[in-house]
């Protein structure tokens, strides 16, 4: 099973919110083996709304090692945020080797990467950055399913409300997620993304 | 002021890259802003910290508790 073949199981959900235990799940059917856990951190918002770390867990010299992957996300941020971030990190445990960063040179682009505007990247970032700004697009795909997309666009929306304000509502997810999944453009990047609709 | 991010750095990297843990990988979803790449850094530090002196909130759940829509339902409803 492979990230777009998780992407495409959650596509025909018409029930929301997606959890992230359900996303959790699916990766582990894909064969990962890690231990994964969700850890809920008081760090600043502003700064950084969660994270990965994937590390090999040595206990002694006769055990075997444990890969353990912690899904930080912080405290102070909605349900529908929290949600978002867990989807998108969680699917970060099935990046490839040369996605995956891991020594010091490795995590000092990352954080020089993701301290730059996704729309002023370059492809000098490297892989590591595109995929961490592609998982975004992944992760919205999950928490905002294809099916309920079509399913909103063909409903009557209230007078005085939005399309997107009632799909955030009723997804329980980030509004700039609603506009983006939304957007006339998403079919067709969905497509190129994802492979197929 | 050099110093003090030098330290910062040292730290990070004794978390990341010390110990008894190999690192595999590490990624991040960055809030609004604005933030520097000390303001990361620090937030990364101080996640991974929180994590292992057993002060952050730690589950094998996400444990999720709201109450699932059927987003067929909704939309019939704001049809009627």
């Amino acid at each position: 099973m492979t990230i777009h073949d998780i992407i495409k199981h959650f596509s025909s959900y018409t029930a929301a919110p997606v959890d992230p235990d359900d996303v959790a799940k699916q990766i582990k059917l894909a064969g990962i083996r890690d231990q994964i856990f969700f850890v809920e951190v008081d760090i600043e918002v502003r700064v950084l709304r969660g994270a990965l770390h994937t590390y090999v867990l040595t206990k002694g010299v006769y055990s075997d090692p444990d890969i353990c992957s912690d899904i930080f996300y912080a405290a102070n941020q909605s349900r529908a945020w929290k949600r978002l971030v867990c989807c998108k990190e969680l699917l970060h445990i099935l990046d490839q080797s040369v996605s995956q960063t891991s020594t010091i040179d490795d995590f000092d682009k990352l954080i020089r990467g993701l301290c730059v505007p996704p729309n002023l990247g370059s492809i000098n970032d490297g892989v590591q950055i595109w995929t961490d700004r592609l998982m975004f697009y992944y992760a919205s795909a999950i928490v905002f399913p294809m099916r309920a997309r079509e399913l909103l666009l063909a409903a009557k929306i209230p007078a005085g409300q939005t399309l997107q304000e009632v799909a955030a509502r009723v997804l329980d997810i980030p509004e700039p997620v609603a506009m983006l999944v939304l957007s006339d453009n998403w079919p067709s990047l969905y497509k190129a993304i994802i492979g197929s609709k | 002021m050099n110093d003090m991010t030098n330290k910062d750095d040292a730290g990070l990297n004794a978390l990341l890259f010390g110990g008894e843990s190999t690192l595999l990988n590490v990624k991040g979803f960055v809030g609004d802003g604005p933030f520097t790449e000390d303001d990361l850094r620090h937030a990364v530090k101080e996640a991974i910290t929180q994590r292992r002196s057993g002060t952050a909130h730690i589950s094998e759940s996400f444990n999720d508790d709201a109450q699932k829509i059927d987003i067929r339902a909704v939309v019939a409803s704001l049809q009627s």
